[in-house]
Order: structure tokens, then C-alpha cells, then sequence
């Protein structure tokens, strides 16, 4: 069983203020399950189909280090 | 201090903002017009010297272009109490006991988790929406605060992400740069070697 913390324990431990934030936010809601490794592999694979479709389209562009979406 | 052209101006821009938010109300929900209604929030916050950056979880959304999706909406920011009003005035209301402000009618809920972004503000991305911008975390950055979250929170999710990341824009990542934060003496030993982990991964599934 996780175990639960208070905000102020979290944030003592402090890894970054985002991660102790989301954190204190999950303890609030039901977790979700995480996928199995089929599951996983066809989100990844899902993912990549998208980002290749966002670059050819030209909806996702590099420049540099820095990344340009458009919508 | 504004003066009262640069106030009148700012005021303009917040009725602008409400118009547009109140206007994308009538839309259905989508991922697109939560990135209107966040283009417009920046577009306001920006006016009054505030540069927000999206990160977490809806960083990774827009990052895998919906594979993942969340409805939470995480701004780094530097004037958290300045942002908070301008919140307020376009139509966010604060929750009680909640990080969040919440606009109802768009089902749009933003906190502020931090003031300081855990990364690189040179290679942060920028998302065109219409003739406004969203500003956006690093995708190098992203992806170590989704093994931070996975070490710290033993989040197998937040791991899932992280390879989602990494095996999505592959070729396109400065591992360079990725090393160096993991291995930072801000982050964990157990960052650093999940990060060893998932690249020996990537490498084992291009051989």
C-alpha cells in the first residue's frame, strides 16, 4: 500500500516543487492502472506515428534546441 | 508601476482575454481549445510582464499530441501572486484547500506548482496557436521530471512517460544535455540510473 504523506512531508524531501505538487494532487484521486507491457509498447508506437504525422505536416518544427509547435 | 497608458492598455488586454475565454465556452471541449484558452491567458499575463510555462502533465500531451491526456494545467511562473489576480479577474475562481483556480465553464482547471522552472529557460518551445503562443518546458526537461516524479513517486506511469518521450523523439533529444540533468546534484542517484536504464533500452530496441 503507497504510503501517504502530508504537503509539508513531501515538501521536505523536496526532488522539485512540481513533482511534490503532483503528488499531493494524486494522493487525492484514484490512481490509474498502469499498462501492461503490450499496452505500453502500442502507445509508444502510437506516439511516434503522431510525431512523425505533426513533422510531415509541418505542424511540429525544430529550430535550434527549441522546439515549435503550431496549431 | 504601470503608467496610465500602459494600465489602460493592460486593461484592454484582460477584456480581450474575458471576451475570448467567455466566446470559447460555446466549443466543445477539446485539446485545441484548451490551447486557445491558454494562449489568450499568456497573451494577458505576458501584457503585464508575466511569462507563464506550461509543464507536467500537459506538457506531455502536447509533446505526444494527445497519446497522453490530462486536464490539469501546470504554469511555471515568476510572480505567483500577480498571476493569481490576473486569474481572478478573467474569470478563475480560487478552490478552497485546492492549488488550483478553476473556469467553470471551460472546465479548465491551472495551478502554479512552482516559480521557478526545473530547467533550461533557453530551450523552452514555443506553440503558435492562431497569432498568440504558449510557451512549453523543454522536451529534455520534461522528460527528466517525468523520471524525478517516477523515482520519487515510484510512479510506473510517470516512467511510461519518460520512454514515451525519450523513444518518440529519439534522434531529436540532446543526450548531451540529458546526462548532465540526470546525473545534476539536484536530482536523485536513482534518477541517473533510470536515465541510464531507458537509454541502454533505446539502444537494445535500434540494434
Amino acid at each position: 500500500m503507497m504510503r501517504e504523506f502530508t504537503f509539508e512531508e513531501l515538501k521536505a524531501r523536496r526532488p522539485s516543487n512540481l513533482v511534490v505538487s503532483e503528488e499531493f494532487s494524486r494522493q487525492t484521486r484514484i490512481r490509474r492502472k498502469p499498462r501492461d507491457p503490450v499496452e505500453r509498447e502500442l502507445l509508444i508506437r502510437q506516439t511516434q506515428a503522431r510525431v512523425k504525422e505533426a513533422e510531415r505536416q509541418g505542424k511540429l518544427v525544430y529550430d535550434g534546441q527549441r522546439i515549435i509547435i503550431r496549431f | 508601476m504601470m503608467d496610465s497608458e500602459s494600465s489602460s492598455d493592460f486593461e484592454k488586454v484582460v477584456q480581450n482575454t474575458t471576451e475570448k475565454l467567455f466566446a470559447l465556452g460555446s466549443q466543445p471541449e477539446s485539446f485545441e481549445r484548451t490551447m486557445k484558452a491558454l494562449a489568450s491567458i499568456t497573451t494577458c499575463l505576458m501584457s503585464a510582464g508575466v511569462q507563464p510555462i506550461v509543464v507536467g502533465g500537459h506538457a506531455v500531451e502536447l509533446y505526444t499530441f494527445s497519446s497522453y491526456t490530462t486536464k490539469d494545467v501546470d504554469l511555471v511562473l515568476e510572480e505567483y501572486q500577480k498571476a493569481g489576480e490576473i486569474l481572478e479577474r478573467l474569470g478563475f475562481k480560487k478552490m478552497p484547500g485546492s492549488r488550483h483556480w478553476y473556469y467553470e465553464a471551460l472546465d479548465l482547471p491551472i495551478a502554479i506548482p512552482d516559480t521557478i522552472l526545473e530547467g533550461s529557460y533557453e530551450r523552452i518551445s514555443k506553440v503558435t496557436v492562431g497569432g498568440e503562443a504558449v510557451y512549453v518546458i523543454s522536451i529534455e526537461d520534461l522528460l527528466i521530471d517525468r523520471l524525478r516524479a517516477g523515482v520519487f513517486c515510484k510512479s510506473i506511469i510517470d516512467m511510461e512517460l519518460a520512454e514515451v518521450l525519450l523513444r518518440s523523439y529519439a534522434d531529436k533529444l540532446d543526450l548531451e544535455y540529458l546526462d548532465e540533468a540526470a546525473n545534476s546534484p539536484n536530482a536523485e542517484k536513482n534518477v541517473y540510473d533510470e536515465w541510464i536504464r531507458l537509454k541502454k533500452k533505446l539502444e537494445n530496441k535500434a540494434n
